[in-house]
């Protein structure tokens, strides 16, 4: 390590950085709370926990941008498995949740153009474009990518993944481990699990070498721990929404998932999630909804529409409708009750091979009825996401099924997840007024 | 030529006892389904079904190849096939299997089979755990369980039918016959039993074909529809050899002797580089480019179904390193029909003229 570095990272980052990023979400709360005083005839303020969170990815990414040269970097696909990274004292970063934060600052077909202009297809996952676009591109709204040291990538959440991460292998010139996860049509059977345990006892001693440390296993039993406390805090933040009116709605757990996703198992993350359980407990005491006149009630299914968040959120709210919960923010907590049993590499290997996107249609659909009774739901609402084909291929199915079975109207909107030139906006204004009227 | 059709061999299969499996691509235990007297006949479309049914369980920007299937498993067509194997290809293909199993009302039983993506010790295990649990799920459908020596008989007459077949597709330049009919005898592996196709195979006419024009490897899926090759032929080019998912992606090494299943599981797991498997960007591009001058073809062209994911992430790369070589490289995606669109023939009349 320089000096150079040492002062980049310790100081610029750590410590002027992060005082400055304190005083941004300040500010940012003034703001915030300012808002209340506005008057806005469908939504309520939003939660002031989205400036912590604002700050806390921030802190990440400013880190990120002095970190080589001081610790080794592990980059990381959103499902793989962390905990072994973390315990070594990797830097960590998901190019998943960069592309979401690319797509969320409307960046993502800029950057989708980029990719595109170097040959890859438009019909490909428009994350793995804005991701492989920023490093043609040369430049990303986060100021600077940290560069890896080693890529863990794992395919419980799609076959896709593995083609993009082993892409930026290539261009980053990075070794790729991969963890590979069978499809699950029931609970995982033991040479199942075993197949995932053995794929992580082989990237320990990779791992180790790269970081040149020893895993020590009092570490790793440490970070399940604090993996599976983070997790089950943020399936408590989800389950708020049960109540009536619902204080928190589907688009915030889209922002607020931030931490969950990047930063799993991290004190900072724990202490979050803390937060946000308080300020939403005291809307729920004040009776304080998301959406100010709540007529119906919701799920999303499938990945956000990150450029069209707010947009979706304000739309559906002047139609009095609210979306409770999306399976999309669950599947980062549902599969952590694996996390607190047996010796941490099973709980570990168990985890990662029940993600929601890795268990069949059948599964996903039992999901989605359970959250219908669970949180009191009229509809839903299914994002047939063009880059996301294991997560939209069976909602036609799943439609019908719910239809049929419960009685549950569902809505199918076609569009993609970063890419903004895939979206009509005033086909889906006239299809959710068509929707509420059904809900009606 | 004179090649059983599927009818024919279904009726020949069906009338010795054996019983028909429906088989998704691409990568499958041949000789463990002949262990329990399952004949495979594979499902690539097929390009003349409509996909209208299909359609109605996918959304559009779904593979053809998935559609199709999907439309014509659920066809009274399959009247006569006892079981559906899928494995998991892709996204698609995985998707498919599930919709097949929780939500389509089909008579037959899905089987699913999952092949691993690395080539690590635990992949090696992970397989031949997966091949057990079919076996056991086969032994569970059929009431058979086979002995040593009927899997070594399924091993023995697989293992004969694919040294043929890597002998006809490695050396295109020894049979005097067109590229269609080259390429129809080497696809009729995805339906013929090992006998009648090494029959078919051994009755090639071999000597030194009458080509001209620039040589060109095909790669990509399928090579549907079949006047393809009539096209290249017609515009003056002919394929000397292919990296096609159907062909030659599929030239295993050889089931070994000793346990069936540890050699079938070594046997699945050796396939050459390919794009579903994710195989590494430079192993797979050092080993078509080897492959490419090996036959001396002038350039390729990629044949791929539209919404193919796994082939299109390696088409950039591929790309720059196949012009880096002094290759020409075509990529163009069809819709898996009856007809190639006019766009795609005058790219690859121009890509021929360029080469020649």
């Amino acid at each position: 390590m320089t000096i150079t570095n040492y002062f980049n990272y310790y100081i610029t980052a750590n410590t002027a950085g992060k005082a400055l990023l304190v005083y941004n979400k300040y500010q940012q709360v003034k703001r915030l709370k300012a808002m209340v005083r506005k008057s806005d005839p469908h939504l309520n303020p939003p939660l002031l926990a989205n400036a912590r969170m604002g700050q806390m990815l921030a802190e990440q990414y400013l880190k990120g941008r002095y970190v080589n040269g001081t610790k080794k970097v592990a980059w990381f696909s959103s499902g793989a498995p962390i905990e072994i990274l973390q315990a070594l004292g990797f830097f960590l970063y998901t190019p998943d949740n960069h592309a979401a934060l690319c797509g969320a600052r409307k960046q993502g077909a800029r950057y989708c153009e980029a990719s595109e202009e170097q040959g890859y297809s438009r019909d490909i996952c428009s994350y793995a474009r804005t991701d492989t676009g920023c490093f043609f591109a040369g430049h990303t709204p986060v100021g600077k990518i940290p560069r890896p040291d080693l890529i863990v990538v794992s395919n419980n959440i799609c076959q896709t993944i593995l083609h993009w991460y082993q892409a930026m292998g290539v261009y980053y010139n990075a070794p790729v481990f991969l963890i590979d996860t069978p499809f699950l049509y029931e609970d995982a059977r033991e040479y199942q699990v075993d197949y995932v345990r053995h794929q992580l006892e082989e990237l320990i001693p990779v791992a180790e070498r790269i970081s040149g440390k020893k895993l020590s296993y009092k570490r790793l039993k440490e970070m399940v721990k604090r993996g599976k406390l983070s997790s089950d805090l943020w399936l408590e933040v989800l389950y708020r929404a049960k109540a009536k009116p619902a204080p928190i709605s589907g688009f915030d757990a889209f922002i607020l998932m931030g931490p969950i996703v990047a930063l799993r198992g991290e004190q900072a993350t724990i202490d979050f999630y803390h937060t946000v359980l308080k300020e939403i407990d005291t809307r729920i005491e004040k009776g304080i909804g998301v959406v100010k006149n709540e007529k119906h009630r919701i799920l999303w299914d499938n990945l956000p529409i990150w450029h069209r968040l707010s947009w979706m959120s304000r739309k559906l709210a002047e139609l009095g409708i609210v979306v409770a919960i999306s399976n999309y923010t669950y599947q980062w907590s549902e599969p952590a009750r694996y996390m607190g049993k047996g010796e941490p590499m099973e709980a570990i290997a168990r985890t990662y091979l029940h993600s929601l996107l890795n268990r069949s249609s059948g599964y996903k659909l039992k999901s989605m009825q359970q959250m219908v009774a669970d949180f009191s739901l009229e509809g839903v609402l299914m994002h047939s996401d063009r880059s996301c084909k294991p997560y939209s291929l069976g909602q036609i199915d799943q439609g019908r099924l719910l239809k049929n079975e419960l009685g549950v109207p569902c809505l199918i909107l076609e569009a993609d997840h970063n890419d903004e030139r895939i979206f009509s906006e005033e086909q889906v204004v006239t299809r959710l007024q068509a929707f509420a009227e059904m809900l009606n | 030529m004179n090649i059983p059709t599927r009818r024919d061999i279904i009726t020949k299969v069906k009338s010795e006892g054996g019983r028909i499996a429906a088989v998704m691509p691409f990568h499958y235990p041949r000789a463990l389904l002949r262990a329990f007297n399952i004949h495979p006949m594979e499902v690539w479309g097929p390009p003349h079904v409509d996909d209208l049914s299909g359609g109605q369980h996918f959304p559009e920007y779904t593979c053809k190849i998935v559609t199709r299937a999907t439309r014509f498993l659920q066809s009274k067509s399959v009247a006569d096939v006892d079981y559906i194997l899928t494995p998991h290809t892709c996204d698609s293909l995985q998707g498919m299997a599930s919709i097949l199993k929780d939500h389509l009302d089909i008579p037959q039983p899905v089987v699913t089979l999952y092949h691993p993506r690395g080539r690590r010790p635990s992949d090696y295990t992970f397989m031949l755990a997966e091949l057990r649990r079919i076996s056991e799920e086969l032994a569970e459908l059929t009431g058979k369980n086979p002995s040593q020596n009927e899997f070594l008989t399924a091993i023995d007459s697989e293992n004969r039918a694919l040294d043929l077949f890597r002998r006809i597709a490695e050396n295109r330049h020894r049979y005097v016959v067109s590229d269609r009919d080259f390429f129809t005898v080497l696809r009729a592996r995805e339906y013929l039993p090992a006998e009648d196709f090494i029959s078919q195979a051994e009755s090639l006419p071999t000597g030194t074909p009458n080509q001209s024009g620039p040589g060109l490897m095909l790669s990509g899926i399928v090579p549907e529809p079949m006047h393809l090759f009539d096209h290249i032929q017609s515009c003056g080019a002919h394929v000397l050899t292919d990296d096609l998912a159907c062909c030659s992606r599929r030239l295993y090494d050889p089931v070994g002797t000793g346990d069936p299943l540890k050699g079938l599981a070594e046997h699945l797991l050796s396939m050459p580089p390919d794009t579903t498997v994710s195989t590494p960007y430079a192993e797979r591009f050092d080993y078509l480019l080897a492959k490419m001058k090996v036959a001396g073809a002038k350039g390729v062209i990629v044949y791929d179904p539209k919404f193919c994911e796994p082939e299109l992430f390696y088409i950039p790369m591929f790309e720059k390193a196949v012009k880096a070589a002094g290759f020409g490289f075509l990529h163009v995606e069809v819709e898996l029909g009856t007809e190639i669109p006019h766009t795609v023939l005058n790219r690859i009349d121009a890509f021929i003229e360029v080469l020649t």
